[in-house]
């Protein structure tokens, strides 16, 4: 008896964590920019999304205390993850987001200067971030895409 | 009216060559609609109305290769959407002036042949100025190889054909130009001084969108420097001056109609007055290239003939020149050689080229042109010695002198 309802148990769990509405897609079809206010708090209006980038620019640029009025860019792909950056960011940022607010999954580094005015494009599977003149660079959630992997249609 | 500056001032947004991105697409995309939506509450005469319509046109043309995009990223709208509505309030406003779309639509073509024709004008200019640098570095060259230089006719060859692309472009970029500014002038259909104080400010605005006083300025300077530049034979004279004649004459229609339309810009004033200057200008470029062209003409056959400065230098100097060699005493082959010199210039260079030009212009009277040519022949006959064809010619009228002779003395 006892291993019986072991076994409906473990079955009916099985079965409400494998219940998936695919396909899905959360991409954006154009990336946002955000202005912060003074608390640090950026908005988008159109998909009713707010959150504080006071850590990610301690993070990047090491300076939480003059946040007000600066822009980040930011898009999400279509398994629902955010990429953002941001004018003088070495590096771009993956976040997903949980029932605390965002939170990081990836970090990677995509400019040994700093960027210029990124700006992202969707291009599925990949995301284009394109920075001043510089060549446009193909990411995804793991790290930017090298040129062999383009060609080899793309990372996993 | 400010608004409707700003969107006749509309140019192709992204031009350079670096890649725009969707958020920037969109970003143009709204920001030029609203424009255009901000100006249809503004628009009060018809011609305001075409420009509206065009723009309108024009954001539709540029962006449907983003039409999948833009469909996706509008809030709450589509591509055909938008356009579609700013079309209907440019309707509603057109029905609230009481202009007839048929006008609305007659000025959008003109202005549209006025948009080609300005993109034709940019395109020739740029041509223009290589093929002038093409010309610059040619000429050098030939300079440098020298005339015995085999691989020099070559060149000059290709320098001339060059010559003739540059001619010919500049005529083209100058027709253009007349051209763009009758299409302009057509939207209206009414002398200048008849149109209103509004209609005026449009139609300089457009002149100047389409830098039309730059422009002939500009066709002026170009003509000069080819002038300059240039090495030109008696054809392609022939074909400035009567380009230089034909010019002028448009610009004696059109320069008081642009002074009133300017007539309170003085810096616009100042510059007509300086297309004046330039003319006159090209005018004495045009008559010094025309005698100089004479002049080299002979002189680049080693042919001493004095400065010629009008038609009776020209007729005097080479009478005394062809005067003077008749009657030196030097060797028979040493004269005929001369002869046969200056008979290959005369045939090639002034009878077929400056001599029709100057009558034409107005420089050699016939009898002039007559007359120093049967110099030139008296010189040539100098060298004949009796052909055969006299000796047949004394020959039958001495048989006929006989036979009447004969005849008279039977009848006695």
């Amino acid at each position: 008896m006892r291993s019986f309802i072991v076994a409906v148990a473990v079955l009916a769990l099985a079965g409400c964590s494998t219940l998936t509405l695919a396909p899905s897609d959360f991409a954006w079809p154009v990336m946002s920019e955000l202005t912060a206010d003074n608390s640090g708090t950026v908005r988008e209006d159109r998909y009713h999304l707010s959150f504080n980038i006071k850590p990610l620019m301690q993070e990047e640029l090491k300076d939480s205390i003059n946040v007000a009025g600066k822009t980040v860019s930011i898009i999400r792909d279509r398994q629902g993850f955010y990429f953002v950056a941001g004018s003088k960011f070495k590096n771009v940022y993956v976040f997903q987001h949980t029932s605390d607010g965002l939170s990081l999954v990836a970090s990677f580094s995509v400019h040994p200067k700093g960027l210029t005015n990124p700006e992202f494009n969707q291009r599925p599977p990949h995301i284009q971030l394109l920075s001043g003149k510089d060549k446009p660079l193909l990411l995804t959630r793991g790290g930017v895409v090298t040129p062999s992997a383009q060609t080899q249609g793309g990372t996993k | 009216m400010k608004n409707l500056i700003l969107l006749l001032a509309l140019a192709v947004t992204f031009a350079s060559g670096q890649e725009r991105s969707d958020f920037q697409t969109v970003k143009a995309f709204e920001s030029q609609t609203k424009n255009v939506s901000t100006a249809i509450d503004e628009v009060q005469t018809v011609q305001e109305c075409a420009d509206v319509s065009l723009a309108i046109d024009r954001i539709a043309e540029e962006f449907t290769p983003n039409k999948a995009l833009l469909d996706k990223a509008l809030y709450g709208e589509k591509f055909d959407g938008r356009v579609a509505r700013l079309r209907y309030q440019l309707t509603l406003v057109q029905e609230k002036l009481g202009v007839i779309e048929s006008q609305v639509v007659r000025i959008a073509e003109l202005e549209e042949q006025v948009r080609q024709l300005s993109g034709e004008i940019e395109r020739l200019t740029g041509e223009n100025q290589k093929l002038m640098g093409d010309v610059d570095r040619l000429s050098s060259n030939v300079k440098s190889m020298g005339s015995s230089n085999a691989s020099a006719g070559a060149m000059i060859d290709s320098l001339k054909g060059v010559i003739a692309k540059l001619q010919k472009g500049l005529k083209d970029r100058d027709d253009m130009i007349f051209a763009l500014v009758d299409s302009l002038f057509m939207q209206y259909n009414k002398q200048v001084d008849q149109l209103a104080d509004t209609e005026k400010r449009g139609l300089a605005i457009r002149m100047d969108r389409n830098n039309v006083v730059t422009s002939i300025k500009m066709s002026i300077e170009n003509n000069l420097k080819f002038l300059e530049r240039a090495e030109l034979k008696g054809g392609d004279l022939a074909a400035i001056l009567q380009q230089h004649q034909r010019f002028s004459s448009q610009w004696k229609g059109l320069g008081p109609k642009l002074a009133s339309l300017y007539l309170s810009n003085k810096q616009r004033g100042k510059e007509l007055a300086t297309v004046d200057t330039l003319l006159a200008k090209w005018s004495t470029a045009a008559g010094e290239a025309y005698w100089r062209g004479v002049n080299e003409a002979f002189a680049s056959r080693q042919i001493v003939v004095q400065p010629i400065a009008s038609g009776n230098d020209y007729v005097s100097n080479v009478t005394a020149y062809v005067n003077e060699r008749m009657a030196e005493e030097t060797a028979a082959d040493k004269k005929r050689k001369e002869f046969e010199s200056f008979d290959l210039m005369w045939q090639s260079e002034m009878v077929n080229g400056w001599l029709p030009l100057m009558e034409s212009r107005g420089d050699l009277t016939p009898e002039q042109k007559k007359l120093v040519m049967e110099k030139v022949e008296d010189w040539r006959d100098s060298f004949a010695g009796t052909s055969p064809f006299t000796y047949a010619l004394i020959f039958v009228v001495i048989v006929g002198l006989l036979t009447v002779v004969y005849l008279r003395m039977k009848k006695k």
